[in-house]
């Protein structure tokens, strides 16, 4: 009699009865698949709970790079071989890692899921990171990193979180920076594979054309005899919010258009007011057109394109963030700054608590009606470990949440007099007219 | 084993596209194309217009697209801001875009709401109104996206690229307009387009999702059955581009830290039966590791960090591009030279059956991956047939590609890319200026 694969096997329904089974392997791998057998294709991921977040801030971009590298040789098979079999299979592949996660992910026709897992289990546990390739790849990383300091809206961005998130790894890039790549080493990914790319770390993803039974026997002769081990956790940022707002003025005579950056801490996605949070930012400075920010900046005043406003998204507490380019600098700002206080001070409005709750639960379902949607929902609702209803439960929880709670998470949330603030463009100290801020140099 | 090709019997079998797709057309020219896909429940509405910067002269470029923007404003019963708050209400997903030759508006949308998609749609088809108070901060809005292309270095490189490489066809004009004549944009040229352009006869309207096809008919006919048709003629500059006999070079300095080399060939249109072949021969040279492009630059001599190649044709002739990242600009003759050496290769020798086939093969299964999303389908349909006249080429376009020899790829570079043919983009770092 053949031994029990998996120690634990739920079957979780989201909301329009497809059915998203979750199973854990006895080595702490957890499986994740939903059936959908319209298209003949197979989205598959594999997802590692640690990313950019857990590296040492001065060698950032190890994960990144780390992640890409799983594409370039394993003990097995080189780069060209990979690449050769992937091509032959007609397949789309990427490979890369955000702050919280690192991710391989394939789209293959689903005649094809078996060669893709023998695949993704050698790319998985068998990198050979042969060090011609590691070059090549670490230049790759860093042009891309060069370049990017060729985009203001970039340049503010990463201003801003310098100055906020100080010593933390959140401070630079995910991908790492012009000063940190240069001094990675093949030995840090082989070290960041070794560390984090382990059983209990880790999670499969399959949407589309499988057989769930089939499939977990194929991950368990896959995966079966990898072996966990403890796995270290990131620490959070310590901020020290400025006690009035400070600002950092870039001047570049080049630019016909002024470039802002502004915020300061905000919360984890693990955060219980995670959702009021998002209703209100979405209130505040979500859609362009319909927000508080748009109307006021770009459909009233003409003054911007694009204006908005967030929290970010991540597992350890990341920012609350404004952004807005123009011509009329001092005339945005103003505004911007009227209605985030007004926010805060007053709150949001039954109806737009109303509207908001249509949007969140209304657009829930066009999230997640192709493989790939499906796939990014699963995807978060293991990582950040909401919980097996999550996705079921989500538009009850967005219903639920009361314009108390909303205008509870303004008062705190927000804060209005300790900004910090990135200016880039032609613009001077004079000109932006704003008035009890100290400014960095 | 690798030189095996894909079973091409999965797409033309009983659950085809063909088979899911239905059309009809109004009495007042409205051409409607559906896609029944029901496996989740939702619908994308999409209306695309035959007008973009294809059609704007010169003063006028960039109108389509600030006409875009306005049509979001104001109606005979909706006021500013009002479309936007009805679909954001239910939770649509909605935008507009304009392109050389097409405005394309659309919402995905939950199914049983569906229907109000196609209420917003046809009040915006016939019945907006542009108060003079309105167009100047929606001209505002404008000139700041325009902005926003001036303050990027590779957007610059782009928009002299277009404009060195077409004379005459309008396919040198960016579709946001110059800034001269962004800055000149008067209501009056927004009514004048709109009035023009905006008319059933002169749009396309692509319903996919969980949708049947006597409801579509039903409900497309209730809002749009007494619209007035107009049929618009357009302008058709397909063979207006003259031949080009000799190379064309420039470049274009910005504070940039990483230099940029462009290189394009003009290539056929979609009256030209190789036209597709464009899109295999930039396959073989740009697409993945394995491509000859990449293989020759990034992993054999490492001169360059990235390299991707795409033929731009979507009705009249176009351009293949070669885009290359360069690790210095002093590397850029020599990987000029090996490029051409390649391209040399492509016009005297065939590709090998291993190079074809990967290329199919990845071509057979991206046609099945696109169908993943109701919206992605919409929108290949709509474009099919807006800048081919017929949204089957869509799937012609596959077994083409399916089709194409060795012999067809060395002819096609033989006569298409060669050194006289050939228009050479570089982006630089700024100069210091000499006192």
């Amino acid at each position: 009699m053949r031994p029990a694969l998996f120690l634990l096997s739920i079957i979780i329904t989201i909301s329009f009865g497809i059915p998203v089974r979750r199973d854990s392997l006895n080595n702490g791998l957890i499986l994740l698949t939903c059936e959908d057998h319209r298209l003949p294709i197979v989205d598959l991921a594999l997802i590692c709970r640690s990313g950019a977040g857990v590296e040492p801030k001065e060698k950032a971009g190890i994960a990144t790079l780390c992640a890409r590298m799983l594409l370039r040789g394993t003990t097995k098979i080189s780069a060209d071989s990979i690449a050769t079999l992937l091509d032959y299979l007609g397949a789309r592949y990427s490979a890369g890692a955000d702050f919280d996660h690192l991710y391989l992910n394939f789209r293959l026709l689903s005649k094809d899921l078996s060669s893709g897992l023998d695949l993704l289990a050698d790319l998985t546990l068998n990198p050979a990171f042969p060090n011609e390739e590691f070059i090549r790849t670490r230049e790759e990383v860093l042009t891309a990193a060069r370049r990017a300091y060729e985009n203001p809206g970039v340049v503010v961005a990463m201003e801003f979180d310098r100055l906020l998130f100080g010593n933390h790894r959140y401070a630079l890039p995910v991908s790492g920076d012009t000063a940190t790549i240069p001094d990675i080493k093949v030995e840090d990914l082989r070290q960041f594979h070794q560390t984090y790319l382990v059983p209990n770390n880790c999670f499969v993803i399959a949407v589309g054309d499988i057989n769930p039974q089939e499939l977990q026997e194929a991950i368990y002769n896959r995966f079966g005899n990898w072996r966990p081990k403890p796995v270290p956790q990131p620490l959070d940022p310590e901020f020290k919010l400025p006690e009035k707002t400070v600002i950092k003025l870039i001047t570049r005579k080049d630019m016909n258009q002024t470039y802002i950056h502004f915020g300061h801490p905000g919360i984890s996605a693990l955060d219980s007011d995670l959702i009021p949070v998002r209703l209100m930012s979405y209130i505040l400075g979500g859609p362009p057109l319909s927000s508080r920010l748009g109307l006021a900046v770009r459909e009233y005043a003409g003054l911007a394109y694009d204006v908005r406003c967030w929290f970010d998204r991540r597992l350890l507490t990341g920012a609350f963030r404004a952004t807005v380019q123009t011509a009329k600098p001092a005339e945005a700002i103003k505004k911007m700054f009227i209605e985030i206080r007004r926010m805060n001070e007053a709150g949001a409005t039954q109806q737009e608590l109303f509207k908001a709750h249509n949007y969140f639960t209304g657009s829930f379902p066009l999230t997640y009606s192709s493989n790939q949607g499906k796939l990014e929902q699963i995807k978060n609702q293991e990582l950040y470990r909401y919980g097996t209803d999550w996705l079921e439960t989500y538009p009850q929880k967005v219903r639920a949440t009361t314009l108390k709670q909303v205008n509870s998470t303004a008062r705190e949330r927000l804060k209005p007099d300790h900004y910090i603030m990135v200016i880039m463009g032609n613009v001077s100290k004079d000109d932006l007219h704003l008035q009890n801020v100290e400014w960095l140099e | 084993m690798f030189n095996s090709l894909l079973c091409f019997l999965i797409v033309s079998g009983a659950d085809s596209i063909e088979s899911r797709i239905f059309e009809f057309q109004l009495r007042n020219g409205l051409e409607v194309i559906g896609y029944v896909d029901s496996s989740a429940p939702v619908v994308s509405v999409n209306i695309y217009y035959r007008v973009g910067s294809y059609d704007e002269n010169t003063g006028y470029t960039g109108i389509s697209h600030m006409l875009e923007h306005m049509s979001f404003k104001h109606t005979d019963i909706y006021k500013p801001g009002d479309f936007d708050r009805m679909l954001d209400s239910v939770g649509a997903f909605n935008n507009g875009f304009t392109s050389t030759y097409y405005t394309g508006y659309y919402e995905n949308i939950a199914k049983e709401r569906w229907e109000l998609a196609l209420k917003l749609e046809a009040a915006r088809m016939a019945k907006c109104i542009f108060p003079d108070s309105e167009f100047e901060s929606e001209h505002q809005v404008v000139a700041e996206e325009r902005r926003l292309q001036d303050n990027r270095p590779t957007a610059a490189l782009w928009e002299n690229f277009d404009a060195v490489a077409f004379l005459a066809n309008p396919q040198r004009n960016p579709t946001i307009g110059w800034p001269d004549d962004v800055a000149n944009f008067t209501v009056e040229k927004i009514r004048e387009w709109y009035k023009f352009y905006y008319n059933p006869a002169n749009a396309v309207l692509v319903v996919s999702g969980d949708i049947r096809p006597e409801e579509v008919q039903t409900k497309v006919e209730k809002y749009f059955g007494k619209l007035k048709g107009a049929p618009v003629k357009r302008a058709d500059f397909y063979n207006i581009e003259p031949e080009l006999n000799g190379e064309r070079r420039f470049i274009v300095r910005k504070p940039v830290n990483v230099p940029l080399l462009l290189i394009g060939y003009p290539t056929p249109g979609v009256r030209d039966s190789l036209y597709i072949i464009g899109d295999v021969v930039a396959s073989v040279l740009g697409a993945g590791r394995n491509s000859r492009l990449y293989r020759t630059l990034v992993v054999d001599s490492g001169l360059a960090t990235s390299v991707s190649v795409w033929n731009s044709v979507e009705k009249d002739p176009g351009l293949l591009y070669i885009n290359i990242t360069p690790k210095s600009d002093t590397l850029i003759p020599k990987i000029e030279q090996l490029v051409y050496q390649q391209i040399k290769r492509m016009q005297t020798e065939p590709v090998t059956e291993k190079e074809l086939n990967r290329v199919k093969n990845q071509a057979l299964a991206g046609y099945i991956f696109d169908r993943d999303d109701i919206s992605d389908i919409a929108y290949y349909l709509a474009t099919s047939h807006i800048t081919t006249g017929n949204w089957r080429n869509f799937l012609e376009q596959l077994k083409r590609i399916q089709s194409a020899t060795q012999e067809q790829i060395m002819s096609y570079c033989s006569r298409y890319l060669t050194d006289r043919r050939r228009i050479v983009g570089i982006l630089l770092p700024e100069m210091e200026e000499k006192q």
